[in-house]
């Protein structure tokens, strides 16, 4: 446990509290970036460098413009529930429980492995050849279907 | 190896929290993502002890979010198109 890892658990912990917390949803899909881009910064520190770069690509890259233009499209300002006290001072007490029953966990193992991104992509395509296609067809018939529903013109009968 | 555990499991609370506390169907959708990057997390933190499969599972769980925020996100531009609002409390035509 270091001085980084504490600094960026705090960023994404608060970056994601607002998230839910702040009034302005644009504000919130900002604040998402920002727990993005720490998510990938703690992939660099667990030394999985193509998954933090794969992570920038798709989800700062992609997902988060996607949300901000929807948000920029609909996102209006709206009502905030007002949070129950004793309701949130019971999940706090049961987050507090199950964290130290974690922290009650014995790793004994101290030497932590490195992959290459040849090592990797040579599993992903001998042993996980067969998936890898199955989410390109998953991912073709996301990219149909979105359109399909996206281009529905049908207004509410009242 | 601990702390990693750790953070994850307070990030998929929030956005357990969040997601039961909105009433946005935007903020879900987000709160969504936060819980599959908590996940995400968890998986490269095993895969430090273990062997590269976390890793590989990691890259399928970043291309099955995009697909899913982008029918998410399709989806809710057809809400807004149908009842003119993203508060799910008034969206209630298959509930009662």
């Amino acid at each position: 446990m270091d001085i980084v890892f504490i600094v960026l658990a705090i960023i994404a912990i608060i970056s994601a509290s607002i998230v839910f917390i702040s009034k302005i949803t644009f504000k919130s899909g900002l604040s998402l970036g920002l727990f993005m881009i720490s998510i990938a910064i703690l992939y660099l520190k667990l030394f999985a460098e193509f998954i933090a770069g794969v992570q920038i690509l798709i989800y700062v890259g992609a997902i988060l413009v996607l949300i901000l233009f929807v948000v920029m499209l609909v996102g209006r300002e709206e009502r905030i529930i007002a949070i129950n006290p004793v309701r949130i001072s019971l999940a706090v007490l049961m987050i507090i429980l199950v964290i130290y029953t974690i922290s009650k966990i014995k790793i004994g193992i101290t030497s932590y492995k490195k992959y290459t991104i040849g090592e990797l992509s040579k599993v992903l395509f001998t042993n996980y050849y067969l998936p890898f296609e199955v989410v390109a067809l998953a991912i073709l018939a996301g990219i149909i279907g979105s359109l399909f529903i996206a281009l529905i013109k049908e207004e509410r009968k009242e | 190896m601990i702390e990693y555990l750790i953070l994850s499991f307070i990030l998929i609370s929030i956005a357990v929290i969040g997601i039961l506390t909105t009433k946005n169907a935007l903020r879900i959708l987000m709160g969504i993502e936060i819980m599959l990057n908590a996940a995400a997390l968890n998986f490269v933190a095993f895969s430090r002890i273990y062997n590269v499969l976390g890793e590989i599972f990691v890259l399928f769980i970043l291309i099955i979010a995009a697909a899913e925020s982008a029918i998410g996100l399709s989806i809710i531009l057809m809400l807004y198109k149908y009842y003119k609002t993203l508060d799910l409390e008034k969206v209630r035509e298959m509930r009662w």
